[in-house]
């Protein structure tokens, strides 16, 4: 892949990419990018692994093919030798996770509440595209962090706040162990662009500092792109 | 016979100035370089190769490989573009070639010859989508672990191992340790099960020893999963593994757990294998009767991430 491109777009730059490579992605509409994605490639097949209110792993043709703009950054810590265990996670996640969609993401949500075993792929129920996709990296990586979470808190949360409020109650009566502070300490919002940046990053955990300074670079090229 | 050769040329640089071979700029040689080191990297590549004679041309800068193999060079070639080969390492040289042409601004050309008749592959390459390895299912595990059931006859030597006799053939000594040697002590001439990490050297096929099974369940229930993933395709092999380890997670059989983990702590184990059984046993890591076994994978996914990682940086 050439090292000075900073976007790839996956219709036009698919070529460009190894034949066994793991990216996260953020999909374009009208000019903003709106949703997050990761995109896999097997064997020089790509697919799409998203949560669009339910969870989709599939070709990238079609996406592609409709015309969609998908821009996708290689996720360095999952070198190519490690494609088919990644792979096997994503299928299983896809066979046995049922998330909602809300704006709750912990980053240590496969531990369940009594701290016993569960799946990895079995999600706390609200999430959003963003958290869908942490969780998957997050889960894969088991002993370290891909961001640096605590910089996101409950304030980074600024859109259906009346919606949030209605999760929070129905958690906390599903749910009667986890406590308020819990909870609310898993409220939060990491936008599509801020996880994208994220896999430019060369130290990880990744700080918010880090992606607010690099989404404007970013938000620009994409603009100018569209254009 | 006719003679086969593959030429490439660098024509002109990124100024349009011709290329000559006794003044090259920076970015021309750079050029020069990888494409006559993939050059030599193809022929190597290619067998029965003691005919072939490389050439570099001086004036303008042509390198080429010349000598009735080059032929074969040249069908190994049309394969690469049916995407046809499972030579990796030679279409790996390919598209170094390929890389070059597409990418640094310099005009080239390249051609292989059959006698008088010239066929063009600069264009070709430039115009086709990255050169591509045939997929070809990788297997998981080929056949690194065995199960047998056999004949204790001996134990011990300086470098422990033990000797086992299976159908009144002796196998060639099982490396163990010395911990497990005095162990085996107990039972030798009975029958003894177990299971051994196998390694083909130069030597041979050298067997270490794994695990002993005194229950016959497990020793089968090991043996038949380890049968049954060999002949899957590496992803459904790697599920396979996940649900394996769940089921012994579910019912909480941690016993059990560990002997099978102790299958996988091995050198020789397939990364990815590793990497598996830590995903689904991250949420019991610090359970205590298979933390340390745990830990041990964990140094050695560790280790092998390392040196893997090294190789892959290297490219």
């Amino acid at each position: 892949m050439n090292e000075d491109q900073l976007l790839i777009a996956l219709n036009t730059d698919e070529p460009k990419l190894s034949d066994n490579t793991v990216a996260a992605a953020v999909v374009v509409e009208t000019g903003e990018p709106s949703h997050a994605a990761l995109v896999i490639r097997y064997n020089g097949e790509s697919r799409i692994f998203h949560f669009f209110g339910s969870i989709l792993l599939e070709s990238t043709k079609e996406a592609v093919d409709e015309g969609r703009l998908i821009f996708v950054k290689e996720l360095n810590f999952i070198p190519p030798f490690l494609i088919s265990s990644f792979v096997a996670h994503c299928e299983l996640i896809e066979m046995e996770a049922t998330p909602k969609y809300g704006f709750f993401y912990n980053p240590k949500s496969f531990y369940d509440i009594h701290g016993k075993f569960q799946n990895p792929g079995s999600f706390p129920e609200y999430l959003t595209c963003v958290g869908f996709c942490l969780t998957v990296i997050q889960s894969y990586l088991v002993n370290e962090d891909f961001l640096h979470y605590p910089d996101w808190d409950h304030t980074s949360l600024d859109v259906h706040l009346e919606r949030t409020a209605f999760q929070m109650v129905e958690i906390a009566r599903n749910y009667p162990n986890i406590s308020q502070e819990d909870l609310e300490g898993s409220v939060r919002r990491i936008l599509p662009i801020e996880y994208f940046c994220g896999a430019y990053a060369s130290i990880r955990p990744v700080r918010k500092a880090f992606t607010d300074s690099f989404s404007r670079e970013l938000i620009t090229e994409i603009s100018q792109r569209v254009a | 016979m006719s003679q086969g050769r593959l030429e490439i040329k660098i024509i002109k640089d990124k100024s349009s100035a011709d290329v000559d071979i006794h003044a090259m700029s920076l970015g021309a040689a750079q050029a020069f370089v990888i494409l006559f080191e993939s050059l030599t990297k193809i022929v190597e590549l290619t067998p029965n190769n003691k005919d072939v004679k490389i050439q570099i041309t001086s004036g303008s800068a042509v390198m080429a490989a010349e000598g009735e193999t080059v032929k074969k060079a040249h069908e190994e070639f049309d394969k690469i573009l049916e995407n046809n080969s499972v030579n990796g390492e030679l279409v790996e040289q390919w598209r170094r070639i390929q890389k070059v042409f597409t990418s640094n601004g310099l005009q080239y050309d390249a051609c292989f010859y059959d006698g008088e008749i010239e066929t063009p592959i600069y264009s070709v390459l430039r115009n086709r989508p990255k050169l591509r390895v045939k997929f070809n299912p990788h297997i998981t595990f080929k056949a690194d672990l065995e199960f047998i059931t056999g004949k204790l006859i001996a134990v011990g030597g300086k470098s422990p191992n033990i000797h086992v006799e299976v159908d009144g053939k002796a196998l060639s000594p099982i490396s163990c340790t010395e911990l497990n040697a005095s162990k085996a002590k107990a039972y030798l001439y009975q029958t003894i099960r177990f299971s051994a990490w196998s390694k083909q050297t130069l030597k041979g096929r050298q067997l270490t020893l794994c695990d002993s099974y005194a229950n016959e369940d497990s020793f089968e229930e090991f043996k038949n999963f380890i049968k049954e993933l060999s002949f899957k395709e590496e992803v459904e092999a790697l599920k396979q593994l996940h649900y394996q380890t769940r089921s012994y997670l579910d019912y909480q059989e941690y016993g059990k757990l560990r002997r099978f983990l102790r299958l996988f702590t091995n050198e020789g184990t397939d990364i990815n294998i590793l990497k598996t059984i830590l995903i689904v046993t991250q949420s019991v890591k610090n359970n205590e009767r298979i933390k340390e076994q745990i830990q041990t994978l964990q140094d050695l996914f560790n280790k092998r991430f390392k040196q893997l990682n090294k190789k892959f940086e290297q490219k």
